[in-house]
């Protein structure tokens, strides 16, 4: 069994990322996504110090920095100008619209960098194997294949290379017809050999009646707890969104950033939410150390 | 045939107008999030045929290993963004194991090979984008012109083009109050060049790779009985 | 009690003339271990596919399989799924699931067995193979014997009565194999399973074996137990077989004055006893010089004190590793698994840099060779011929190769080499179409239309059957003499001794030491060959091959 959240139910780790998901495209109010990313950031570090998040910083930074500097140049819709450039009128409308969505959008790839960690691959299909089994089966396949077939492919690569066939010299062209030359090596090979997969699972009885699951999870008292925790805060979340709280006006023109009483009430909601794993992590860690 | 044929066209229509007229009905307000339940609900039909269609083990280990290897094919390439062999293995797909079989080889090898790019909310575009380029394929293989190679490789082309405004669809609509006519215009006039890459790398590959990927395919596909009905 | 009987199988695939199984019979009782042995394309593996009815190929198939009693036909599919399980030759491709918990349980989810029911079969079967701590890992961080391992534990979680395996330690180093034949070993023993195994290493599994089968042609040459065939292969001095018996028992048959079939040695152990019955004969210690006529010549490939690793937080895998290979050598590399002679091969062909040191071919640093230099010089024969195809028939690789070399009177250059290799017949085949026998020569074949100076060859003898490996084994010694250097990476202790000028031991990323097959094996208690070790200390000269007892006695 695995510690801290990683022990967890994966439906409870799976509705926990589908609340955050909505609740990161729901609400629009800078606040709530400034906290929410926060958060997800220390969410991430929580599972490895952050060391996935780290090869996204880069595309993350010129994501962000094209949404924020961008948008306020491309788009002249708003009331309050800030100033002409080139005689178009930049506005603090767009400006708003563009770190919203760039906070927005940057919490939402965190988020899925953590998705990535929590629920990988026999969590994920887990999860799915309830409902589509053949097609969670034929994409667990799919991924079991793809270390086997790299591995293939650089001894191709390795045989290739004696043979005179690479990808480092060469224009373009050449260079990409080598490459598609040793993936059609791969391929053939590849079908060939998958026979024998195919074979091996006719051999263990694949696809002669109904399928039973050796169940490695198992909801306990703890995963319905907070199954129930997450559900109640998300409804009452959903409920204030329509309402319109925790939400901004930008166009036409900004509306008002004050948070009122609701407000208030819908961001503890959705903090304690998006800190479902930091809270889990952090119990756990207190507990190691008194 | 007849079956994926009208699932193609009643689903892309349903696609297009939910997603019209959403714009209208949820007046802007998580407008992504909506498309997202758009987007699945179209794919479910096909997931759902093949979850109930009668396949084979090995069918069903093929159409793993393709997805598979149209994933794996990014790697060697990694080195040159503009060349995307992906969709050439998913466009073959198509036209030698019909239009189901490549709808989910495309659709698969989106989310096996984002498992190691990273997943993100282009998923399920990349999802749709990818399984419709093999579904189409799969359903005109046997029109005249898709049995010559200028067919394919205008087919190759234009679907270069189609995945690249697809994808950009998804900036779009996560960008929906925001839009302008400039905005829209910029994102397509940016990704001129990456779908211009794509269609090219689409005809090299067919005009070269084609005849013989799809030889061996057949080969296989006659030596071991399989996927001959779909 | 009788538990499989085949009675007069015969079975013909759809497009071909020739029956593979020809009235094949064969009885087979409850706890019996059977060994069927014979050259590829005898229909041994048709056979036993046949056996398995769900694997059970299409074709004309006339005669009875009758398990238990009753005809296969009439049993219901998952009985028979249940009762008979079956391992397959490549560790790799039987794994289906992305963890080894999932692959475990693949079966017996296949089959809708309840949680209680298969929790505890797998806590009982992993705890007798030990695997408690493979349990959260991926298979592909798994190696080939732990591979095989898993498989044939997932297998025996349905708890097979029968167990049909097709050549599963083919694939193996000899540690691992060895690992295998213990652990079926142990389930013939302690659980009275009954086991049909194909297989060509027989050393170890003579002595197990309660029947052995060698087939040719579709139809059963010798039967019975391990001795009485081995007697009437040798009395018959049967070309197609000897090859397949194990050298003690070979050099028993034609030293021993009197053999007696209950005589006949299977294991080391015996074997000492029978020499330990032998008048002694005066032993020469004469210590051979090492060959030091090479060592004035120029290398042709040299490594110098290279070090390597794959990522800065990794092991290092080569440690001031030096190494010379000079012009017209036959070289072999030894070592485990692990030991680092892939990396080392990859390096010398250049696939890999080295992080310290230097790799030079002639000269010049070999990861910097392209075009040109490498394809008119080098040859790389790996251990999956192939990865080589690019075309779809022999003839046109052939001709691809002959195009980039600019070879001119090619056509009768290729009739030449395919005449040299004996595949004149495959010339228009498809390469996935040949056995792997015939893959190696043809690869080969259009490797050496380039006329290189130096082969790499990886592995050779994986999966060959003992008369494909002499074949084999003559194919090298024939281009040896005719001056090309070659380079063979091999865990084929028996194949090196026999055939290699030099060797050199590669243990934890350098070579441990290097010399002829007489310095660097004999007196080692395991990396050494069979006959070695039933000689070693023995009251005649010790020696290493068959062929030396046979000179040297």
């Amino acid at each position: 069994m695995e510690n801290g959240i990683r022990g967890y139910h994966p439906y409870v780790v799976f509705f926990y990322y589908i609340c955050t998901g909505f609740l990161v495209m729901y609400f629009k109010h800078p606040l709530f996504l400034a906290t929410a990313l926060i958060i997800l950031i220390c969410v991430n570090i929580s599972h490895d110090r952050g060391k996935s998040l780290r090869k996204w910083m880069i595309p993350l930074m010129v994501m962000s920095l094209f949404f924020m500097v961008l948008n306020p140049f491309l788009v002249s819709r708003g009331t309050n100008i800030l100033f002409y450039f080139r005689g178009k009128q930049v506005t603090l409308e767009a400006t708003m619209y563009g770190v919203v969505m760039a906070i927005a959008l940057v919490s939402v790839i965190v988020m899925f960098v953590s998705f990535n960690i929590l629920l990988n691959g026999n969590k994920f299909l887990y999860i799915f194997s309830k409902v589509l089994p053949r097609t969670a089966f034929l994409l667990m396949l799919a991924i079991r294949f793809v270390p086997l077939l790299k591995s293939r492919f650089d001894e191709i690569r390795a045989v290739q290379r004696v043979r005179g066939t690479t990808m480092t010299v060469g224009t373009l062209r050449q260079r990409a017809r080598n490459g598609m030359y040793m993936i059609q090596v791969l391929l053939t090979w590849s079908l060939e050999e998958a026979i024998q997969t195919a074979d091996s699972m006719k051999a263990r009885g694949y696809g002669i009646g109904k399928k039973t699951s050796y169940i490695p999870y198992r909801m306990e008292k703890r995963d319905w707890g907070w199954l129930a925790t997450l559900l109640v805060l998300f409804s009452v979340c959903i409920w204030g969104g329509m309402l319109g709280y925790g939400k901004i006006v930008i166009y036409p023109e900004l509306g008002t950033l004050h948070l009122y009483v609701l407000d208030w009430i819908l961001f503890v909601c959705m903090t304690i939410i998006l800190a479902f794993p930091l809270i889990v992590e952090g119990r756990e860690r207190l507990r190691w150390k008194y | 045939m007849v079956n994926a044929r009208t699932y193609l066209i009643v689903s892309s229509i349903v696609v297009l107008v939910l997603l019209a007229s959403s714009i209208l009905f949820f007046q802007h307000n998580a407008y992504l999030l909506v498309s997202f339940v758009i987007i699945a609900c179209t794919m479910i039909p096909f997931f759902a045929r093949f979850e109930i269609r009668k396949i084979t083990g090995r069918e069903v280990v093929i159409l793993a290993i393709l997805a598979a290897i149209a994933a794996v094919s990014r790697v060697p390439f990694a080195g040159f963004p503009s060349v995307q062999p992906t969709s050439f293995v998913i466009i073959v797909t198509g036209l030698v194991f019909g239009a189901e079989s490549g709808f989910m080889v495309g659709a698969i090898a989106a989310i096996v090979s984002n498992f190691f790019l990273g997943q993100g909310p282009w998923t399920p575009w990349q999802m749709y984008g990818w399984g419709m380029m093999g579904m189409m394929a799969g359903l005109l293989r046997n029109t005249w012109w898709m049995k010559k190679m200028w067919g394919k490789l205008i087919f190759g082309f234009i679907w270069g083009y189609l995945f690249g405004w697809f994808m950009n669809a998804w900036i779009v609509v996560s960008n929906i109050e925001n839009m302008t006519w400039e905005f829209f215009i910029s994102i397509f006039v940016g990704s001129i060049y990456f779908d211009l890459a794509h269609g090219l790398s689409n005809v090299f590959f067919i005009l070269i790779f084609s005849t013989s990927w799809i030889k061996i395919m057949n080969r296989f596909k006659k030596k071991y009985g399989l996927l001959v009905s779909s | 009690m009788e538990i499989l009987a085949v009675d007069n199988i015969s079975f013909q695939y759809p497009d071909m003339d020739e029956y593979v199984l020809d009235h094949f019979s064969m009885h087979v009782s409850e706890g019996d271990f059977v060994v069927v042995c014979g050259p590829s394309g005898c229909g041994k593996t048709t056979l036993l596919r046949l056996l398995k009815h769900e694997l059970a190929p299409v074709g004309k198939q006339s005669g009875t399989i009758t398990y238990a009693g009753k005809n296969v036909l009439d049993y219901d599919e998952r009985t028979l799924i249940e009762d008979i399980g079956f391992v397959f030759q490549d560790p790799e491709n039987q794994i289906v699931m992305d963890e080894v918990m999932q692959e475990i349980v693949f079966g017996m989810e296949n089959l809708g067995y309840s949680n209680f029911e298969m929790r505890k079969r797998v806590a009982e079967m992993v705890h007798f193979f030990g695997m408690e701590d493979l349990l959260d890992k991926k298979p592909s961080e798994l190696s080939g014997g732990q591979k095989q391992m898993l498989n044939l534990l997932s297998v025996l979680l349905l708890k097979p009565k029968v167990l049909l395996l097709d050549e599963p330690t083919s694939q193996l180093d000899p540690v691992a194999a060895k690992d295998l034949i213990v652990m079926l070993e142990r389930l013939n023993k302690e659980m009275g399973m009954t086991i049909i195994i194909v297989e060509h290493r027989l050393e170890e599994l003579f002595a197990i074996a309660d029947q052995v089968v060698m087939m040719e042609k579709g139809a059963i040459t010798y039967k019975g137990t391990s001795r009485e065939v081995i007697e009437s292969v040798y009395t018959n001095d049967d070309k197609q077989f000897i090859p397949y018996i194990p050298s003690v028992a070979r050099l028993y048959l034609s030293e021993e004055k009197k053999p007696i079939q209950t005589g006949i040695p299977l294991t080391v152990k015996e074997s000492k006893a029978w020499l330990a019955s032998l008048d002694s004969k005066p032993k020469e210690t004469h210590e051979q010089p090492i060959e030091s006529i090479l060592e004035h010549t120029k290398p042709l490939l040299s490594v110098k004190k290279a070090y390597f690793q794959y990522d800065r937080y990794a092991p290092l895998i080569l440690k001031n590793l030096s190494l010379d290979i000079h012009p017209g050598e036959f070289f072999a590399l030894v070592g485990g698994n692990g030991s680092g002679k892939t990396t080392l091969l990859k390096l010398c062909i250049g696939m890999i840099k080295a992080q310290r040191g230097s790799a030079k071919f002639a000269g010049k640093d070999i990861h910097k060779l392209k075009g040109k230099e490498l394809y008119e010089r080098m040859a790389y024969l790996p251990q999956n011929p192939q990865t080589y195809f690019v075309q779809d028939t022999i003839e046109k690789e052939m001709r691809s190769v002959m195009e980039q070399n600019d070879i001119q009177d090619g056509e009768q250059e290729m009739t030449n080499m395919l005449a040299l290799f004996g595949i004149r017949h495959l010339r228009h085949r498809h390469p996935y179409d040949c056995s792997g026998g015939e893959l190696q020569r043809a690869a080969l074949a259009c490797m050496l239309l380039a006329q290189p100076d130096i082969l790499f060859v990886d592995e050779p003898t994986k999966g060959l059957d003992p008369i494909a490996k002499e074949n084999f084994a003559n194919v090298l010694k024939d281009l040896h003499e005719k001056g090309l250097t070659i380079v063979m990476v091999t865990h084929d202790i028996e194949f090196a001794a026999k055939h290699v000028e030099r060797c050199a031991m590669l243990f934890d990323g350098e070579v441990t030491v290097d010399g002829t097959p007489d310095h660097l094996f004999k007196g080692n208690y395991f990396y050494t060959t069979a006959i070695n070790r039933a000689t070693r200390l023995s009251n005649r000269q010790e020696v290493l091959t068959l062929e030396e007892a046979f000179d040297q006695w």
